[in-house]
């Protein structure tokens, strides 16, 4: 193993350990040993935000512990961000992604937001107690390919299908690829408003937005 | 027996006249059935409030009735917190409270009978409990502590600081525990004798057994504590799955434990069995607002059926009803409850 792929084991371990003050060392020892910046957040940080989804699918890590894993991976990656060599990344899916109006429990959407960006997807936050029309005008705006929506409550859950209802009027559904989540969401409850995806936890969104893409 | 007398001896444990069975929640799905908004029913008579509450659920035959249930955050509102109302379902908080838990040394608990919301609420209660005339309880769910801390400082704060500042989020669940019995003082001194704690922030999909117990757990039992003193049902409802605690819950003080539809029946028969009550656990999108009558009779057979012979069971919705419910799904459903018969709930001889 080279000391730069050692280098990304440490960074990710970091990550999955929850060690923020590890993670950003070991992000300036990158910085100073000119290991490329983009592979250390891909191949390290990112790899372990990766490795901390599986835990949590496998119900050894919860949302504490998502928490502090991306709060570790986000003070490496403020670390290397500046040495970024431009044109360096690969080309990055946009997407938009919000709880829907009404709403305004927004862990869940943080943590799918977290789990793409770590994963190569570009997502604009449009926070929460969104309305439909905002998801459409954003999305429309930056070229999204993904409009992501989530809602915790069976009170709002419905105004998601507002969302595809605009879209179509404007004959553009075909454009974006759409997917929903929360507590009380099923596939079942995508499919009957027309959306194209669901997933039940972060993790398992990123494989799904991925299969969207694909 | 009286739909009052089925549900004590369901939670007591004893043999009940016949299944018990319940709407779970519903302020706002009886609220908005009839014209009303949860904001403009505040400005409505409470009599008449009451009135909508008492009809909507006794003519679905729900052997429960709520107490404004949907104004769960009325209270983070009364001390000063910011929410927001909707033209349909429940409001909503829309900025945490306080940013340290320090804050909460400048929140006076004694305003919250002041507060003209509460106040109202109270007044609804009151009425609602005289229309029951001692057939039905009167319940009522409110946020637990650990839902409320997150409120007040925001749900990811509150995560976080489980690592950061352990110490913090102890003070902060001992300031709520006490905010939440404050509140629901006034309630119980207007007839109120079922409170149910919501607790969806402490949900086995949030957070894991060993902070569930070393956090929650506490809260619960100070909280339930207090509450038995004051005669009434002690009960909880955690959101989502808690299979991997349901043995935890035996030993909090509540009597009655409400599962989620993600929580196997068969599982909380075998973990709560002759030790407390529990209720459960029809969807209450994919089955309770969506499917057709017959298909929730269906399901609520195939409730009873997991939940199992051994009485101390409430048939009744997962989760609070979207307020789309169809009252003729929730007709069914409590059809289907009362005209079930097994041997361990219908016991001619002890009743």
């Amino acid at each position: 193993m080279s000391s730069a792929e050692e280098l990304y084991k440490q960074l990710a371990d970091a990550v999955v350990d929850m060690d923020e003050e590890k993670a950003v060392l070991l992000a300036k020892q990158a910085v100073s040993q000119k290991v490329d910046a983009y592979q250390a957040i891909d191949k390290g940080l990112a790899k372990g935000m990766e490795r901390a989804g599986k835990l949590f699918e496998d119900e050894e890590y919860f949302v504490p512990e998502l928490i502090i894993c991306s709060d570790a991976m986000n003070a490496g990656i403020a670390v290397l961000k500046p040495h970024l060599k431009p044109g360096t990344a690969a080309a990055r899916h946009k997407g938009v992604i919000g709880v829907i109006e009404g709403d305004t429990h927004d862990i869940g959407k943080n943590l799918v937001k977290i789990m793409l960006e770590s994963s190569g997807f570009d997502i604009l936050d449009l926070g929460r107690d969104v309305p439909p029309q905002t998801f459409v005008d954003k999305a429309i705006e930056i070229g999204a390919e993904l409009i992501l929506m989530s809602s915790l409550m069976t009170t709002t859950m419905d105004t998601m299908g507002d969302v595809i209802k605009i879209l179509i009027d404007k004959g553009v559904r075909d454009k974006f690829k759409i997917a929903v989540g929360g507590g009380p969401i099923s596939q079942a409850f995508a499919d009957r408003i027309g959306a194209d995806g669901y997933s039940k936890n972060a993790a398992e969104a990123v494989r799904m937005c991925q299969s969207l893409l694909a | 027996m009286t739909s009052k007398q089925v549900i004590q001896n369901t939670v007591e444990l004893k043999p009940a006249e016949r299944q018990a069975v319940t709407v779970f929640s519903g302020g706002a799905w009886a609220l908005n059935s009839n014209g009303l908004s949860l904001e403009k029913a505040l400005a409505a008579r409470p009599e008449d409030v009451a009135e909508i509450l008492f009809r909507s659920y006794t003519q679905v035959g729900s052997d429960m009735t709520w107490a404004m249930s949907g104004y769960n955050n009325i209270v983070i509102g009364a001390i000063g917190g910011k929410i927001k109302f909707r033209a349909k379902g429940t409001p909503d908080v829309i900025e945490t409270l306080i940013r340290k838990v320090s804050d909460t040394e400048a929140i006076n608990l004694d305003r919250l009978r002041d507060d003209p919301a509460v106040r109202f609420l109270l007044e609804v209660t009151r009425h609602l409990v005289k229309k029951t005339a001692g057939r039905y309880h009167v319940a009522l769910t409110r946020w637990g502590p650990f839902t409320l801390a997150g409120l007040l400082y925001g749900a990811e704060n509150l995560m976080r600081d489980i690592y950061r500042d352990p110490e913090s989020v102890r003070r902060l669940l001992d300031f709520t525990s006490d905010l939440y019995l404050r509140y629901v003082e006034g309630y119980i001194e207007n007839g109120v004798d079922f409170a149910l704690i919501a607790e969806p922030t402490s949900s086995g999909d949030m957070m894991s057994r060993r902070h569930f117990e070393e956090f929650v757990m506490p809260s619960f039992k100070k909280v339930f504590s207090a509450l038995r003193k004051k005669n009434v049902v002690t009960a909880l409802h955690i959101c989502g799955n808690i299979e991997n605690r349901l043995d935890l819950l035996t030993d909090i003080g509540a009597q009655f434990i409400s599962v989620d539809y993600k929580v196997s029946l068969k599982k909380a028969r075998a973990a709560f069995n002759g030790k407390v009550a529990f209720g459960g656990n029809m969807n209450p999108v994919g089955v309770i607002r969506n499917e057709s009558p017959e298909g929730v009779a269906r399901a609520c057979g195939q409730c009873l059926a997991d939940a199992g012979d051994g009485g101390g069971f409430i048939l009744m919705p997962g989760c609070d009803i979207p307020p789309s419910t169809p009252a003729a799904n929730l007709q069914a459903m409590t059809e289907a409850g009362r005209s079930y018969v097994c041997s361990s709930v219908y016991q001619k001889g002890d009743v």
